[in-house]
């Protein structure tokens, strides 16, 4: 017999959301899972404003990967009003892209300690080696982003602050004592995990499912044809009273759903065969801390960040072109649309999150497994809730 | 001390119990209190973290001595207008952190409209809701707030310290907190000494410092209103009780 069974607030994720799972004999036959925090309205709030205000305001779309919502808003409206970067601004943006991945990806393994540790002494041991690695990703987030949380350095043309050198050579003098820190807490990570896959008797494909990837480079991001977004409403998707109270849109790439993150940008850059399952994307997502702080040092070392980096010139477009603007968050693709007019005010703002497309990831992964195992599922998807009902 | 009534001690360890919960926001003030990063460890180890989606297993608010709010609350969201009930019930003492549960932040702007739910529009800070308003003792202004204020916060919360306490306290009451209100509150009154603290303290750079006539100057589009300008003014407490001194 079918059974329908839903769950409200799944615990260690971020913000409050829902499970929706026809359950027949203890397997998930069909499952939804959705976001139940209020819609905040950034794309309507931000109509009619200065488009210059835009990254300082949409960086408050979320307090976890706050950086590259700045980013990619800064990316779009550059887009659409024609603004020349310095490439110098760039490589420091990408350096900030990937100093919140490192911060935002151990903050989920912080999150999951709770699961991967029985021992409450064991996970204060292993968070407070986190910390030490997620200070330094805060000191680089701080000294170039002008704040941890919310950085308001980044800017429509580039980056307000260059990055002194004698600051540079401090952060690369710390450098090499961080990624040792971070490779032991990553193997202490991987025990803990394996630990957990054998005590609740998860096989290694738990989770798998066969829908495409979406990502659009490993490290920063390239632009992407937005008129492939389109989006089903909750009422389209969903029955009974949840088409009333979700509260995220479901984006499909190509009229397809797809998964986006640490999964997809290694099947699409790296080569990578997927094996299927969410155990990996514990694994590749701690490999990328690794491949993203060896790539902050690649960069700081390689460039030089004094001077200028701030191109200062008034946005101003017709109201008709739509910008883009991609960043590869630590979740997966970031995309903002923008249009501008002709006295730099923005008429038009679309936002497509990470969050928002892995949502039929992780409904299809819960095809197929027990249902009292689904939130393992969901935790392992990272999801950002409050991003989802942007 | 406010937490050490009947009911703790029949538990057997004496620890505070601390909640964390989130409204409408953007889980960054949560985030900010883990990016105290070693001293965060030392606090989840001394106090009882008893409640946050987060970092707990919970799903039903237990009873607690602190809650910690971030966010407001939408008013037409079913979900949240249960939550604030709860929060009525369950906890003590509340402590309204950052921007949005203190003052409105950036809430005050959203206008709703936007899809799959337009009727999401009127965003209400924790501080103005008179169900929950005898239990708001402190509000802590920022957006987010600094990770050292609120270690400096807990340790004062902790300790009893009443001094370090006060501003905080009186922060609850305040609804001037945009930088317009440095100006008319400061600068037009002539309080202004030109030090410079509200354009360190603002998370957004909308106050700026003006070098020619050493005073502030203000973007208006760049403001969340979240009240760390006039916290961190020292000239902005004179409307306050002053201390006496005899």
């Amino acid at each position: 017999m079918r059974k329908v069974v839903k769950l409200e607030g799944i615990p260690l994720t971020e913000g409050h959301s829902g499970l929706y799972l026809e359950v027949e004999e203890g397997i998930v036959k069909k499952g939804f899972y959705y976001a139940l925090v209020p819609v905040r309205g950034f794309e309507t709030l931000l109509l009619g404003k200065d488009s210059r205000v835009a990254p300082t305001i949409t960086t408050r779309i979320c307090g976890l990967c706050q950086v590259t919502h700045a980013i990619a808003s800064a990316r779009a409206i550059e887009d659409a009003a024609g603004i020349e970067v310095p490439p110098e601004a760039e490589k420091l943006r990408e350096v900030l892209g990937l100093a919140v991945r490192i911060y935002n990806n151990l903050l989920h393994q912080i999150v999951v300690s709770e699961d991967l540790f029985p021992e409450r002494r064991e996970q204060l041991a292993f968070i407070r080696e986190v910390q030490g690695v997620r200070k330094f990703a805060g000191t680089v987030l701080e000294t170039i982003g002008g704040e941890i949380i919310h950085s308001p350095n980044v800017k429509v043309g580039g980056v307000s602050e260059p990055l002194e050198e004698f600051v540079k050579e401090k952060l690369l003098s710390e450098i090499d004592g961080v990624l040792e820190k971070l490779k032991n807490s990553f193997s202490v990570f991987k025990e803990g995990l394996e630990d957990l896959w054998r005590r609740e008797g998860l096989s290694e494909d738990f989770g798998s499912h066969n829908l495409g990837y979406f990502a659009t480079d490993l490290y920063y991001g390239n632009s992407v044809p937005f008129e492939k977004f389109t989006f089903l409403l909750p009422q389209e998707l969903l029955e009974g009273e949840l088409r009333r109270r979700v509260t995220n849109l479901f984006p499909l790439f190509d009229g397809k759903p797809v998964e986006t993150g640490p999964r997809a940008r290694a099947v699409l850059f790296k080569g990578y065969t997927p094996k299927g399952g969410v155990k990996e994307l514990h694994l590749l997502r701690g490999e990328e801390n690794i491949e993203a702080l060896l790539r902050i040092k690649e960069i700081l070392e390689s460039s030089r960040f004094e001077g200028e980096l701030w191109n200062q010139k008034t946005p101003s477009s017709d109201g008709e072109t739509l910008g883009v603007g991609v960043h590869e968050a630590p979740r997966g693709t970031n995309v903002h649309a923008v249009k501008v007019d002709k006295s730099g005010k923005i008429v038009y703002y679309k936002i497509v999150v990470p969050t928002e497309l892995n949502f039929f990831a992780v409904g299809e992964a819960l095809r197929g497994i027990p249902a009292t195992k689904a939130e393992y599922v969901v935790r392992a998807y990272d999801p950002c809730i409050v991003c989802a009902a942007h | 001390m406010f937490y050490r009534d009947k009911l703790s001690f029949e538990d057997e360890e004496l620890k505070l119990k601390v909640g964390f919960l989130h409204f409408s926001s953007c889980s960054g003030c949560q985030v900010a209190f883990l990016d105290m990063f070693e001293e965060a460890v030392e606090i989840l180890d001394t106090v009882e973290l008893v409640y946050s989606n987060m970092l707990t297993k919970k799903r039903d608010l237990p009873p607690m001595d602190v809650a910690f709010v971030e966010g407001a609350l939408c008013i037409e969201d079913p979900h949240h207008l249960h939550l604030i009930k709860e929060l009525q019930k369950k906890a003590k003492l509340i402590v309204a952190v950052g921007g949005c549960a203190s003052f409105g932040g950036v809430r005050r702007l959203s206008c709703g409209n936007q899809l799959p739910q337009p009727q999401h529009q009127s965003f209400v800070p924790i501080t103005e809701i008179d169900l929950v308003k005898s239990k708001v003792k402190y509000a802590i202004p920022g957006c987010p707030p600094n990770p050292s204020l609120l270690y400096s916060f807990l340790l004062a919360l902790l300790e009893v310290n009443e001094e370090f306490l006060l501003p905080f306290e009186l922060m609850t009451f305040s609804t001037k907190v945009s930088g317009i209100d440095i100006f008319t509150e400061v600068v037009n009154k002539g309080f202004c000494v030109g030090c410079g603290t509200c354009s360190t303290a603002c998370p957004t750079r909308a106050i700026t410092y003006n070098y020619e006539c050493s005073k502030p100057a203000f973007s208006p589009g760049l403001c969340v209103h979240c009240g760390s300008c006039l916290a961190a003014c020292p000239q902005s407490f004179k409307p306050y009780p002053q201390p006496t001194y005899t």
